[in-house]
């Protein structure tokens, strides 16, 4: 027996935190696409902006595809590398325009996660994990070997060099914003309980008919494509690339800081532990050796203090998870 | 290509596998029992040469050092279990994952505060000599290895088959409950395995500082190596860690013949590659 | 002699309450049926017993209350458990099972390892002649005498089966129920709690019953009464 009182209060509530968060999210969102264009704005404010839109990014597929999938990639730093390179080659080998090129990138990044993905797919759990980190690795060193992209020495993307920090700050901020929409539609979609289904439990789904296989190929074409813009944007951003640098593990480090830290599959999470992540790199050019140690010894403490991620934490203690599954 | 040529590097290959083993069982034995994938286990290694390094001043003969050095890196590991993994192995792959990489970091760093970024060596003049088997030239010290290795892996063996202790660790893997049923303590198994795992890190410091360079960020490579190595050969099983060692030391080597090192790692890693895909369980592994 | 007594148990799967205010009474020298339909609660029955599932209440075995202690402690005080499925270690040969099963026991029922053995193996002989074999080779029956002997390696007073009929043909059953008479009447053990869902089977060998359904005892009776009674059918039925 539903109490309508009971109902309506809680309607009530939804809506008065709802609509002042709305407010809050779409004057926030403004001002982060005016930004730089106010006068006199810190050139570190936009720097710092771009790297943690780029790492959140990061941090909410691979979250979303590890929690909700089942599928922890170890290896999304393959995408990153190839989006880069693909697009620096077509643009300065071939004379492509850039933003051509990026598309063909984050095409071509797709297309091989696509490929990858089926001899992938039949691994399960830390088999796949480590098929994935193997893929990465192989295609770190075949790069650093191949002269046509200055293998050892590195690749400059001369074209982009001297760009304002704009060429980066928007693009890795509409990424964003398309992936945090993309993924919230996808979760509560037909395509998405059955990827949970899959994570949940794959052989069960598939006894109710889930096509597993491509779901799952699916998701890691999802994580390439995304990555891959990831990879764009990146390469733009450092101009020099190196194969060390863009198939780095570090990226997956970062996407696991971020994730794990802020909270595992949720939009806020992934942006609070990028934040932190971000701020925590700047501390690292600061004072190199000491500040990593810091910044290992922080993943370190946090995880042992918020076993479920700091969003997580804040949001059990306001008893919000109703309000804000994401 | 000549056909002594194939023969001694195939020969070097064998014994690179019997060190990539050494090497590899700390990690093939937390994994096999406690299920726990350890990203920081090269830099435990490189930890262990670095306390063998600091040690050499005192002992003039690092061999003397192993048993001190092997008790401070079995007192780091299992303060290190104790106090932190061991809250992580109900959380899950991911936690360890992230938890055991950011160990990493701080290791890595650590080191390089207190040793800074020179490479490294333990220098033992008389084991730096070939040896010469009919006409094939191998290193006195891989030799040496391969021995320890060896000698490692019949200790191993006893201690899994013979022991009481051993057979409960071969058991709990296969059905947590059971064992908890029957009264055992789970988290104090673990513990012990952590133990053993150090001792065998202990050990394997020795003889990887003996052979090669290091420096604070050497690690990661040997994590990667070892990662291959138990993928070849099986989790959790002793002998398809020596079998999966060797197999992945002759790929490494004849791959050395052709390609430049970068692309002998490649290939290498791309050979492990294809056995995960043919056979996850590696050679000797659990059925999946 | 009242060997176990539990009394108000409540048993809970993290918050979720799976047992209420179970109270029941095994005597010395007595085979004690548990029968309900399934989900009534019975594994958690004795997964509490044995100290593996969080629970409120009290369970007193031979004047001790071990409501508060671990397995091991429970095992050692002479209360072993033959879990539901079996649950054996696959990847260990029968014999060595039989030995892990011994890893918390004192030392003076390890001394005892031989006899032990020696008493086992006269009671399923198939055992000793699987002896050095994977117990992931055996049948159906074979694995389950193995995991009755697995638990008879503590030497317990009180022997806990969980659904040892699960799986196995009926003529398996038979002959495993021959077994467990032998067992009763060798006083190796001094009671035996039976959990079994198919009735006929529990009550061929014990003297007394109870029944649980949905996490409460519903009846119990003295063997012969239950057999005539036709509420205890509809309770079982959950007719009533």
């Amino acid at each position: 027996m539903v109490n309508k009182k009971q109902f309506s209060i809680a309607r009530i509530v939804k809506w008065r935190t709802r609509i002042p968060l709305l407010i809050l999210l779409s004057i926030s969102l403004v001002a982060v696409f005016l930004l730089p264009l106010a006068p006199n704005v810190s050139i570190f404010i936009l720097d710092f902006l771009t790297r943690l839109f780029i790492y959140t990014t990061l941090a909410l597929v691979w979250g979303y595809s590890a929690a909700f999938a089942g599928l922890v990639s170890l290896g999304n730093q393959a995408f990153i590398g190839i989006g880069g390179y693909v697009t620096a080659v077509l643009v300065e080998k071939f004379g492509y325009p850039l933003m051509l090129s990026g598309l063909i990138a984050v095409l071509i990044s797709g297309l091989l996660a696509f490929a990858i993905a089926f001899p992938l797919l039949q691994l399960r759990g830390i088999y796949f994990s480590i098929g994935t980190l193997l893929v990465a690795e192989i295609l770190r060193l075949v790069f650093l070997s191949w002269e046509y992209v200055g293998g050892g020495r590195g690749f400059a993307f001369r074209s982009v060099y001297g760009q304002p920090i704009t060429y980066t700050y928007y693009p890795s901020l509409v990424i964003l914003i398309v992936v945090a929409i993309v993924l919230y539609k996808l979760y509560y979609s037909k395509l998405g309980y059955g990827l949970r289904s899959v994570g949940d439990d794959e052989d069960a789904a598939r006894g109710v008919g889930v096509n597993v296989a491509l779901i799952k190929a699916f998701t890691f074409t999802l994580t390439g494509i995304i990555c891959g813009c990831l990879g764009v944007v990146n390469a733009i951003y450092v101009v020099y690339l190196h194969p060390n640098g863009v198939f780095s593990i570090s990226w997956t480090v970062a996407a696991l800081f971020a994730a794990i830290i802020g909270g595992i599959g949720t939009i806020a999470g992934s942006l609070i532990g990028g934040a932190i992540y971000t701020a925590s790199i700047y501390f690292l050019a600061a004072l190199p050796g000491y500040s990593l140690l810091v910044q290992g010894a922080i993943v370190a403490i946090l995880m042992l203090i918020f076993p479920e991620g700091i969003w997580r934490f804040i949001r059990r203690m306001l008893r919000l998870q109703r309000l804000y599954p994401l | 290509m000549e056909p002594a040529i194939f023969i001694n590097t195939v020969a070097n290959g064998v014994l690179l596998g019997g060190f990539l083993a050494l090497m590899a069982w700390s990690m093939s034995v937390l994994l096999g029992v406690a299920k726990v994938l350890n990203l920081a286990h090269g830099d435990f290694i490189v930890l262990a040469a670095y306390l063998y390094f600091a040690l050499l001043p005192y002992v003039k003969n690092p061999f003397l050092a192993l048993p001190v050095a092997t008790a401070i890196i079995v007192a780091i590991g299992f303060i290190y279990y104790r106090f932190s993994l061991h809250k992580l192995i109900p959380r899950g792959l991911n936690d360890i994952a992230l938890f055991t990489f950011a160990t990493s970091i701080i290791i890595q760093n650590a080191l390089l505060v207190a040793f800074t970024a020179d490479q490294r060596m333990i220098r033992v003049p008389e084991l730096y000599r070939p040896v010469l088997v009919g006409n094939i030239a191998l290193g006195l010290r891989y030799i040496l290895n391969f021995a320890i290795a060896l000698i490692l892996f019949i200790v191993l063996y006893l201690f899994y088959k013979r022991t009481l202790v051993g057979k409960v660790m071969r058991g709990v893997p296969y059905d947590n409950i059971a064992a908890q049923i029957l009264g055992i303590d789970v988290k104090k198994i673990y513990g012990y395995v952590m133990i053993i795992a150090m001792l065998i890190t202990g050990v394997a410091g020795l003889f990887f500082g003996i052979t090669f360079l290091f420096n604070p960020s050497a690690g990661t490579l040997y994590t990667l190596l070892s990662l291959a190595v138990v993928v070849m050969g099986g989790m959790g099983s002793l002998r398809g860690t020596f079998i999966g060692g060797i197999i992945i030391g002759i790929v490494y080597t004849i791959a050395g013949l052709f390609l430049p090192v970068a692309l002998q790692f490649a290939v290498t890693y791309l050979v492990t590659l294809i056995m995960l895909i043919i056979r996850p369980q590696g050679l000797f592994g659990e059925k999946v | 002699m009242t060997l176990l007594l539990v009394e108000k148990l409540n048993a809970f799967y993290g918050d979720l309450q799976v047992l209420y205010n179970i109270s029941m009474e095994i005597d010395n020298r007595e085979v004690v049926a548990l029968v309900g339909p399934n989900g009534a609660g019975k594994t958690t029955l004795c997964c509490s017993i044995i100290g593996t599932v969080k629970r409120r209440g009290r369970i007193v075995f031979e004047n001790t209350p071990i409501d508060h202690m671990t397995p091991d402690e429970v095992i050692r005080r002479g209360i072993a458990l033959v879990p539901e499925g079996r649950r054996l270690f696959g990847n260990l040969t029968v014999l060595e099972n039989l030995e892990v099963a011994t890893y918390t026991l004192p030392k003076e029922v390890k001394k005892k390892i031989n006899d032990t053995l020696d008493f086992v193996f006269t009671l399923f002989p198939r055992l000793k002649e699987r002896k050095n074999q994977l117990a992931k080779t055996l049948s159906g029956g074979e694995g389950q005498m193995l995991a009755i002997a697995r638990a008879l390696m503590a030497r317990p007073k009180l022997l806990l089966l969980d659904e040892p009929s699960l799986g196995l043909a009926p003529k398996v059953v038979q002959q495993l129920y021959d077994a467990l008479r032998e067992l009763f009447n060798s006083t190796f053990v001094k009671s035996i709690l039976l959990v079994e869902q198919y009735v006929n089977y529990a009550l061929s060998l014990a003297h007394k019953a109870y029944l649980l359904v949905d996490g409460q005892i519903k009846a119990s009776c003295k063997v012969d009464e239950c057999l005539k009674s036709e509420n205890f059918k509809k309770l079982y039925l959950g007719l009533t």
